[in-house]
């Protein structure tokens, strides 16, 4: 088998009895064999499970009962997902042998609508840091350059997507783990509003800021996933207890009569970005505009502040839960992870709760901004991806961060490819929307993707 | 007005931090020090109003 399926045509196929769930595994295996060891994408290959799983779901197609649209598909989880039975590591050498006894949520909820589980995901270390060489498995590299870096955290799902070893796979996102990765392999990744994913049985990094997501090829593929995964969980203390929508209903209204914001002091003042990435947003705003929605420019405090509030929370509530190990097996952590986190061991109490006070600021200020539109434009990333050896230890305090903002503040965001830069590496651009409005990210997130070519584009590998 | 970073003062609270580092991590750390001087800087900017107060800071439930 050959080429490569979104998650929506490959369940189109698997409807008509066209495609097979176990030759789509088994096809998903041998991409895995050949290319991870150039891409490191997975840490462990699930081969028997994905096997079981793939000829489970060709029986209940063949007979005319397949679970829903994911069933069949084949999707990976990065390794903070706690699966059962299959080790969970963070991509540490403290959880090397660490087993769980039970899924997490959002694992269980994908198994039971039927995926095919083909194995765990290379993370940075706990979902921090990277790209980092000094834990037990090499970081991911990049499907479209192997040389260029992925970005992270959800640096495994990025290139496993980007690279048709999976059709979708889980991402999580602290200050940007899924929409960083998404944007550097080019493909789609969405963080929800905080609250509608569960992060049950998903190694936590902070609190406050974290968040479970799906990332797929398509803004319409990681709408199927959430449908997935979304929904209130009694065992998140942040889950929302509140109905799902139809994810993907609104999919084909178009966007006309929407009401678009871009923040262009992000990505042209606070981080500039690259010419490419800037003409992929102006290209887009144009398109909504031709498509009859209304656009205009929205102004938000400096990126810096976002940054600094999103930096020290999360070092600050990562060095809350992992204090005892930084405090007795800090040379077992890799150096980009504890050196970061060693760092809020010189928070006050007082500079935590002005942190909390700014972000409360920050928090009243994007609520206001978006009370009178329904979608925010900027930047995803600043521009293609870097040599994976050419970056700074402490870059994260050189640039802000163009994806932290909606971690603050909780927002849904998603970032999907606008094209390639000179370097033949995805650009990128980041959608935002009010609280718990996804369908219309979706929307608009699709009405692009569809009339644009570069989802025809996939690295040549 | 920008914090200047200081080597002694910051061994000095790290060590009392229950954080037991080497030099050489003391050394790799402090890399990142002046950085993270200049976020504290940037959140303890006053003034914040009365209203934003830790206790209303995040409501996932009702967010909106």
């Amino acid at each position: 088998m050959s080429g490569f399926f979104t998650i929506a045509e490959a369940s189109r196929l698997f409807a008509q009895k066209k495609l097979s769930p176990v030759e789509l595994a088994q096809a998903s295996l041998a991409r895995i064999a050949k290319l991870n060891p150039v891409l490191n994408a997975f840490i462990r290959i699930t081969e028997e499970r994905a096997l079981d799983d793939a000829r489970a779901a060709e029986r209940r197609i063949m007979s005319g009962s397949p679970i829903g649209p994911l069933d069949g598909i084949p999707i990976a989880h990065k390794d903070i997902y706690g699966t059962a039975g299959i080790a969970t590591t963070g991509h540490s050498k403290l959880l090397e042998d660490f087993v769980p006894d039970a899924d997490s949520t959002v694992a269980a909820k994908w198994r039971e609508a039927g995926t095919v589980m083909l194995g765990k995901l290379a993370t940075h270390e706990f979902a921090l840091g990277g790209p980092s060489f000094d834990l037990p498995w090499p970081p991911a590299r990049n499907p479209w350059n192997p040389d260029h870096f992925t970005a992270g955290s959800s640096s495994g799902t990025g290139a496993a997507v980007a690279s048709g070893m999976i059709l979708g796979g889980t991402g999580s996102d602290t200050g940007g783990s899924i929409r960083g990765p998404a944007a550097l392999c080019g493909i789609a990744g969405i963080k929800p509003t905080y609250g509608l994913c569960s992060r049950a049985g998903v190694l936590p990094l902070a609190y406050t800021l974290d968040h479970t997501g799906p990332m797929a090829w398509t803004a319409e593929d990681c709408a199927m996933l959430l449908q997935a995964m979304a929904g209130h969980d009694p065992t998140d203390p942040a889950s929302a207890k509140r109905g799902v929508p139809d994810f993907s209903a609104e999919l084909n209204g178009g966007v006309s009569g929407l009401r678009v914001g871009v923040v262009r002091r992000f990505f042209e003042a606070d981080n500039p970005a690259t010419p490419a990435t800037r003409a992929g947003i102006d290209g887009a705003l144009d398109f909504f505009r031709k498509q009859g929605a209304t656009v205009r420019e929205v102004t938000l405090s400096p990126l810096a502040d976002y940054h600094a509030v999103c930096f020290l929370l999360i070092i600050a509530e990562a060095y809350a839960l992992h204090r005892p190990w930084m405090e007795e097996r800090f040379a077992d952590h890799g150096e980009l992870f504890r050196d970061r986190v060693a760092l809020a061991a010189l928070i006050s109490g007082p500079d935590y709760v002005q942190t909390i006070r700014k972000r409360r600021v920050l928090c009243e200020e994007m609520k206001t901004a978006m009370a009178d539109l329904d979608i925010l434009v900027t930047a995803a990333a600043p521009g293609e991806a870097p040599r994976i050896d050419s970056l700074p230890k402490w870059a994260i305090f050189d640039r802000p961060n163009l994806t932290g903002p909606f971690n603050v503040t909780g927002y849904p965001a998603i970032s999907i490819c606008t094209g390639f830069g000179e370097g033949g590496l995805p650009v990128s651009m980041q959608l935002v929307a009010k609280p718990f409005e996804e369908p219309t990210l979706f929307r608009a997130a699709h009405a692009y993707e569809t009339a644009m070519d570069w989802r025809t584009r996939r690295p040549a590998l | 007005m920008e914090q200047q970073p200081d080597f002694d003062t910051f061994v000095t609270l790290m060590r009392h931090s229950g954080l037991k580092l080497t030099d050489e991590q003391l050394r790799s750390v402090f890399g990142g020090y002046a950085g993270l001087l200049g976020m504290l800087q940037r959140v303890n900017t006053p003034p914040m109003p009365r209203a934003i107060e830790p206790a209303l800071t995040f409501d996932p439930v009702n967010v909106r």
